[in-house]
Parts: structure tokens; sequence; C-alpha cells
């Protein structure tokens, strides 16, 4: 029987462990979808799965990061199993194209290029990013973590952190700077048909 | 990339690998100093520093464009506003299915906890086999003894059987058990007869003892010992005692045989008549 303002055990450990961070899962999960509904389902299913599993959880200052890693698992699931796969990026042929670009460059144009873009357009890059890069990225520079709770969080050597931050930027910078050079020639393009026209 | 550049780069590899712990301040203090000064002295450093330091920035605008504060001091993360509608609607839905009594979610029991609540219930019955059953047993009382008392019980609310005997020389004889009656002062032998407990032959010796009726029943030894409960007190005591109802039994061995003597009377009456 259960009486007002009485709640079972179980129920008292989801509260407090589990729902002060439910936004948080909430913003990871639109973060690496794009989609509200199917970011909701998944962190509702997260929920759920932290309900039943909620006697491994033994202490309170854990229970964020060990929620994350639940999302993140559903997240991983979804797209192997129900979601079209990532287009594989070539990673080693952007990388050498970022280095040879800061070998020879004079500072600014990239800045500038980096700044004009649009934040749907970021976020939509961001998700292209295979996802052990995206993440590191989006939990540090989007959501403020430090380099050793994302390395809790994710059970990676602060060593993986480090080198995966700062190539999962690499990654984006090429792939911002080649979206702009895109746009720029179908600017281009469009100007040169439309004085075809004329 | 030419040689040049490649070699440049490899030989920057360990400094550009600290750019972006550079730039987020994850470098101790010394680390960073050292840092700072290859800085101010490698263009393709400051070149990789600008892009990460572009990046984390652009990133960061992005995080904070439509953020607020996170409640949580503990885990100072910003929050997107946008994003606490769809937080709310989630903790509907999970209000709905995790607590609602009616569509409780139970954690599904993994299968080794099911085997071990079946092996405890195994546990307990042998349990309660061993432990209850001689207490069960004990309650039941011994059969042997169960049929001397119901037979007199009908004895002493009728007659005495019309074929009694005082010749307990020939009943002995005849039932092949040794029977000695017992004399004393205030006994009175009434008779002899042959009769049955627990579906073997056994003899009664009657007596009158302070104007009550009292039975002996002397059966074989066989049938005597049946029982551990008899034979624990015998080995204990020299003797066995019980009540059942009104009446009294006391139950002592004899020569390959067994006595006992029922009757309404204290128990250590009737362990005096015996003596």
């Amino acid at each position: 029987m259960r009486f007002l303002g009485h709640f079972s055990s179980r129920e008292r450990r989801y509260r407090r462990l589990v729902q002060p961070h439910v936004t948080h899962l909430v913003h990871i999960a639109m973060q690496r979808t794009g989609e509200a509904a199917l970011a909701e389902d998944l962190v509702q299913e997260s929920c759920i799965m932290a309900w039943e599993k909620l006697e491994g959880l033994r202490s309170a200052e854990a229970s964020r990061a060990w929620l994350v890693r639940i999302l993140l698992r559903q997240v991983a699931d979804h797209r192997r199993t129900r979601a079209r796969r990532q287009a594989l990026l070539p990673i080693t042929d952007i990388e050498e194209t970022h280095w040879q670009a800061i070998a020879g460059e004079a500072p600014g144009p990239f800045e500038e290029a980096v700044a004009a873009q649009s934040d749907s357009r970021v976020a939509a890059l961001l998700r292209r990013l295979p996802d052990d890069f995206a993440i590191v990225v989006e939990l540090h520079d989007l959501m403020g973590y430090r380099y050793r709770e994302i390395a809790e969080t994710l059970e990676l050597p602060l060593g993986t952190v480090t080198s995966r931050l700062a190539r999962g930027r690499r990654l984006l910078a090429a792939l911002l700077v080649d979206e702009q050079e895109e746009a720029s020639e179908r600017d281009a393009v469009g100007d040169e048909g439309e004085r075809h026209h004329e | 990339m030419s040689d040049h550049d490649r070699r440049e780069h490899e030989a920057h590899a360990g400094w550009l690998e600290r750019v972006a712990p550079y730039l987020d301040d994850e470098l101790a203090p010394d680390e960073r100093r050292t840092m700072a000064h290859h800085l101010s002295a490698c263009e393709l450093c400051r070149r990789e520093l600008s892009r990460q330091q572009a990046v984390s920035q652009r990133l960061g605008r992005l995080g904070s464009a439509s953020h607020t504060a996170s409640p949580s001091a503990a885990h100072p993360v910003a929050q997107p506003a946008g994003h606490a509608a769809s937080a709310e609607a989630v903790e509907r839905r999970l209000r709905h299915r995790l607590f609602s009594p009616a569509q409780r979610r139970v954690a599904p029991r993994p299968l080794w906890g099911w085997m071990g609540w079946g092996l405890a219930a195994v546990q307990a019955c042998v349990l309660a086999v061993v432990l209850g059953w001689p207490s069960w047993q004990a309650r039941q009382g011994v059969p042997m003894v169960r049929d001397a008392v119901a037979d007199y019980r009908q004895l002493v609310a009728g007659e005495l059987p019309g074929h009694t005997t005082r010749d307990t020389a020939a009943l002995a004889r005849t039932l092949a058990l040794p029977l000695e009656v017992i004399e004393g002062p205030g006994v009175e032998f009434l008779g002899a007869w042959p009769t049955a407990l627990q579906g073997q032959p056994a003899a009664a010796l009657a007596y009158r003892v302070e104007a009550r009726t009292v039975v002996q029943y002397v059966v074989s030894g066989p049938l005597f010992f049946n029982r551990a409960s008899v034979r624990d007190a015998v080995a204990r005591q020299g003797r066995y005692v019980a009540h059942l109802g009104d009446q009294a039994v006391v139950g002592w061995p004899g020569d390959n045989a067994g006595s006992l003597l029922v009757g309404e009377l204290p128990t250590d009456r009737l362990e005096r008549l015996r003596l």
C-alpha cells in the first residue's frame, strides 16, 4: 500500500540519482541525433534501463557518468540497428589537408570561414564526425566537461581524450572549410548562370 | 605536404599534441610555461592553436546560443533551455511508466536469483522435515502406547473380559511372553487375558489399586523397542513415561519383552507399583 508522500526505496533512489540528469541526457541525445522525438525516446529508454539496473549504481557522484554511458550505448545501438550508418570520412586525408593548410596559410581566412557558418550547419557537421571523436568534442566544447570528467564518463585514458579532442576539432575544421568552399563555388556558379540569363 | 613540411610536422608531433590541452588549460603549470615559451617561437604550433581555438570558440557559441545555467551547482554544465520541454516530456512519460502502480516496471530478476530462491525453498523444506518430523511424531505418540490406552479406556468403560485367568504361567507359555504379576500393598490382581497391540500378541494383567483399575500390558521386546522415543527414554531413565488424556503410562523393559502400565493414577504412583 502506498501512502501519501511515501515512495519505494527504488523510487527514492531513482529520484535522487537519475532524475536530476534527465535534462543533461536530453541535451546530449539531441546533439547526437539532431531529432527531438528520437532524442526523447532514447533518453526514455536509457532511464528505464537505469531504473532496472539501479542496484548496480553505488555512488551518487558516479550517477551522471553512468547515465551518459547508458545513453551513448542506446545511441550507438540505435545507429547500428535502425538508423543509417554514418558516411565514412577519409580521416587520414582530411588530417593531411589540415597539416598542409596550417603549414602554408596566413592567419585570418580560416577563422573568418568558421565564424561565418550557421549554427545548424555546425551542428550537422559535428554529427558527421565519427562518434568516438564527436562525443569528446561535444562534451568538452558544448557542455563544458573537463578532460578528467570525459575520461571518467567514457572510461577512457586521459591521453586518448586529449588526442580525440584535438583530432575531432581538426576534422571539424576541415569539414567547415570544405563546406564554405563548396558554398562559395555554388554561389559563383549561381552568379555565372544569372549573368548568362541576362 | 612536402618532405620538408612532413619532417617539420613529425618533429613537432609532441608539441602539437599539447596545443589542445594548452588551449583548454589542462596542462600542469610548468608544462604550460614550457608550451607558452615554445609557442612564442613556433609558427606551426601557433597556427594549430589558432585553428583549435577558432573551432572551440565556434562550438562554444553553438552550445551557449540557447543555453541557461544548469540547476545543479555540483555540475555546472550548461543546459539548453530549448531542451527543457523535451526533458519534461520524457519525465512525464517516465513517471507514468515507472511510478504508476498499475504499470510499474519491475526489474527482471536474473536467472541466478530465481535459482537462489528455489534452492532456499528446497533447503527450507528439508529443514522443516528434518526438524519437524520428530516433534510431529512425538505429538502423535507411540502407536503401541496409543493402542494400549485405547484398550484400557474400553476396558474401564465396560467390564473385564470373560476369559480372564489367574494362571499367568499358562498364559505366558501360550503367548511366549514372560509374565510377572505385580505384587504389593494395596495391589489386587484381578486376572489376565491375551490381547493384541499393533496386531501383535500381548498379555493384559488387570489390577485394582486405590479403587481404580490399572492394566499392565506385556508385549514382545521388538514391539516395545520399536520407537526411538521409547528406546531413548529407557536408555536415559530406565523407563518410559507418557500421558494421554487422563491416563498415565509407565513402560519398562523385561526379559526380551516390555511392560506398559496404564491407569488413571499419577505416574509416580504407577512407577512405585512396579518396584
